[in-house]
């Protein structure tokens, strides 16, 4: 080879961290907000724009509307302002988010990606800022920042991993989170939040899904859990005076593997003999307002207390969903509550106070199955799950937002005879983001999404290779809708399913016919042995 | 660190300064596979291609070994070019360290047209892997429709 050639430089230019400039490639962003959507949402600036064009024909008092948009936050949200004053840049965050461990832009260490507005509030917020600027890591507000808060606000899955190790307790997303409503008001959001929001404000999920949909996708569901079991099996819809209502994600009757989690709730009401209703109102847990702005997470919310209320129910069973039941447990309750018209949540069948629903009055499906098992209320043969080698994927939202870690494990060794976890600093708290969360799991962000997802993958891969595991088990509708993608690029062989997915699969129902297959009509490979 | 080690070593740095510079750092020295999973896929891949070049340099192997690596940066924005570029900057590493401690590295026949046919094959991994998003970009789209597809098959039209 050359000298010449041998003499060309591999590294890569340090740069200067405070140049804002972004290069926005396709494959590794999300596509704007059509503004049919923000019209019907009743939002900022609607227009035809893309992220890679050089005009977002931002208003023209953008900056005027950034900054007091900026100000008001700080004044209302204590948090938001602590979080702009007291980060020490210890680093102990950098290596801990998945964007940043599986592309290795130093944008997305948690520490510098709040830097990117730190900045900004220092120069507008702060005497020194004012005064001395760049000295003290100060910088304009510019449109190149507006570009490169985009990018790297909808570049955040808001898990909270980093959360985890601040010895400050700064909470990165919330710093996500007031990027993201900042930009809203200026009218630079993305689609696949925006759609999702303006559908379920219309029709009340994410999809779009009219009632009499709804009913046909319930309908579908309940004939082929009666195939299944030969049992007679219905789902009431929109049933007044129902003890409880549950609510679930929409994929949960749209789309696969979801759909065979809903298959194994339908069994376990069934089985219990529970009273409860579903609503084609309430028809979506999740909430994308969530990974918009406090506003529009409100709104979207409301619904669910309102059908409750209408329903005179006496509290809510929700369904497997990650950012769902991060607003349930933290924000419902302030938001639309408070929930006097419900009942504190008692479990009808053993009767067990969830204590800590008392003021949401909300239950987990999974604190709600695993209280069955620990009563002995279910009978369950874990040999029908034989063909499966599980490991446990703690969806970010349950298991770090409510601490949801021990109840899904629990089900799951009842459910199954081969069980295996991932290293120790890839679950529970530490769990590895799906890398698609927070409104990125779009098909236009697939290789950004790759590569966030690519230390949880790597984990699997790992006890793939250890011990067979060929079925990775989560409580999360996104997980459920984009870790397949993510095992088929990285970790071939490993399959995602519902918690509940393994429950239906090994439960034994009174009176049911001798299952042949399982939920996702693959033959069983084992002959039944029932163990109360 | 016999020539082979400090040959690898220097091979997982240099490949690691094609990443940005706060992150090369952590690349080559952090050793937990977990909390720096592309570090660890890069020496893995690199360590088992070093081995197979001084050896029979057998296809299915190399194959092995490539697809990690290449299957990082097909999709960490990298060009196709960029993409195989860590297998040319082997070249170097073996003129700067191989005659002063190991001349006998060369005479195994790690020369030029080694590394040339290994870029080649990584060229067509990077290709693979690049054709793959594709597919599982549809599966993708196929399984968020699931519901709805099985009850329009089981309804006469």
């Amino acid at each position: 080879m050359p000298d010449k050639l041998l003499a060309i430089e591999q590294k890569r230019p340090e740069g200067d961290w405070r140049d804002a400039k972004v290069e926005f490639r396709k494959g590794t962003i999300c596509y704007s907000a059509a503004p049919k959507n923000i019209t019907y949402l009743s939002l900022p600036n609607p227009r035809e724009w893309q992220p890679f064009d050089a005009d977002w024909k931002l208003p023209p008092n953008w900056k005027e509307i950034i900054l007091k948009g900026m100000k008001e936050r700080l004044r209302k949200y204590r948090s938001f302002r602590l979080f702009m004053e007291i980060c020490v840049r210890c680093g102990a965050c950098a290596d801990k988010c998945h964007f940043y461990v599986g592309s290795g832009d130093p944008k997305n260490m948690p520490v510098l990606r709040a830097e990117l507005m730190r900045s900004v509030y220092r120069r507008y917020f702060t005497l020194t800022g004012r005064l001395f600027r760049a000295l003290v890591g100060a910088r304009e507000l510019t449109e190149d920042v507006i570009k490169e808060w985009f990018y790297y606000f909808y570049q955040c899955t808001e898990c909270r991993r980093c959360s985890v190790f601040c010895p400050y307790g700064i909470d990165t997303a919330e710093i996500t989170m007031m990027g993201r409503e900042l930009l809203d008001l200026i009218g630079c959001n993305i689609n696949w939040v925006m759609e999702p929001a303006a559908n379920c404000f219309r029709t009340g999920n994410h999809l779009g899904v009219q009632p009499h949909a709804f009913q046909d996708s319930i309908q579908f569901a309940a004939d082929e859990a009666k195939e299944i079991t030969g049992l007679p099996i219905e789902v009431p819809i929109n049933r007044k005076g129902a003890e409880i209502l549950f609510v679930m994600p929409s994929a949960d009757y749209f789309g696969t593997p979801h759909y065979y989690t809903l298959l194994g709730y339908l069994m376990l009401f069934h089985e219990i003999g529970l009273d409860y209703t579903v609503s084609a109102f309430a028809s979506e847990g999740g909430n994308f307002g969530l990974f918009s702005s406090h506003e529009l997470m409100k709104r979207l919310n409301a619904k669910i207390y309102e059908e409750a209320k209408r329903l005179r129910v006496k509290w809510i069973l929700g369904g497997e969903c990650g950012h769902m039941w991060r607003v349930f447990h933290q924000y419902m309750d302030t938001m639309n509550g408070p929930a006097d018209f419900l009942e504190p949540p008692v479990s009808p069948i053993t009767g067990t106070h969830f204590e800590n629903a008392r003021s949401t009055r909300a239950v987990h499906i999974c604190e709600f199955t695993a209280d069955l098992i620990h009563h002995g209320k279910l009978r369950l043969d874990p040999r029908r799950n034989d063909r499966w080698n599980v490991t446990y994927h703690d969806s970010c939202n349950p298991s770090r937002a409510m601490g949801l870690l021990e109840e899904p494990r629990y089900i799951l060794k009842n459910a199954c005879r081969n069980f295996h976890e991932m290293p120790e600093n890839t679950i529970r708290e530490q769990t590895f983001c799906c890398g698609s969360g927070a409104g990125l799991g779009t098909d236009e962000n697939l290789e950004m999404r790759l590569r966030g997802g690519f230390p949880r993958a790597n984990a699997v891969k790992h006890v793939r290779e250890k011990h067979g595991v060929n079925l990775l088990a989560c409580i999360c509708a996104i997980d459920k809708a984009t870790l397949p993608t993510l095992m088929e690029y990285w970790v071939p062989g490993v399959e995602v399913a519902g918690v509940h997915e393994l429950l239906g699969n090994a439960l034994v129902m009174t009176g049911e016919k001798e299952r042949t297959t399982d939920l996702r009509g693959e033959p069983l490979v084992r002959e039944e042995a029932t163990r109360e | 660190m016999d020539a082979n080690e400090a040959i690898l070593e220097q091979w997982v740095v240099r490949t690691a300064e094609s990443y940005p510079h706060h992150a090369a750092a952590l690349l080559s020295k952090e050793r937990d596979p977990f909390r720096n999973p592309v570090g660890d896929t890069l020496r893995q891949s690199l360590a088992l291609l070093l081995r197979e070049l001084f050896a029979e340099m057998d296809a299915t192997a190399i194959d092995s070994a490539l697809d990690p690596i290449i299957r990082l940066q097909a999709i960490q924005g990298f060009s196709s070019d960029d993409a195989v570029r860590f297998v040319s900057l082997l070249k170097p590493i073996l003129r700067e360290l191989a005659p002063e401690r190991n001349s006998a590295v060369l005479d195994r026949r790690i020369d030029d047209d080694r590394i040339n046919r290994l870029a080649v094959m990584a060229a067509d991994k990077c290709t693979q892997c690049r054709e793959q998003l594709a597919r599982i970009r549809a599966n993708e789209v196929q399984r968020a429709n699931h519901v709805q597809q099985r009850i329009r098959a089981r309804r006469p039209a």
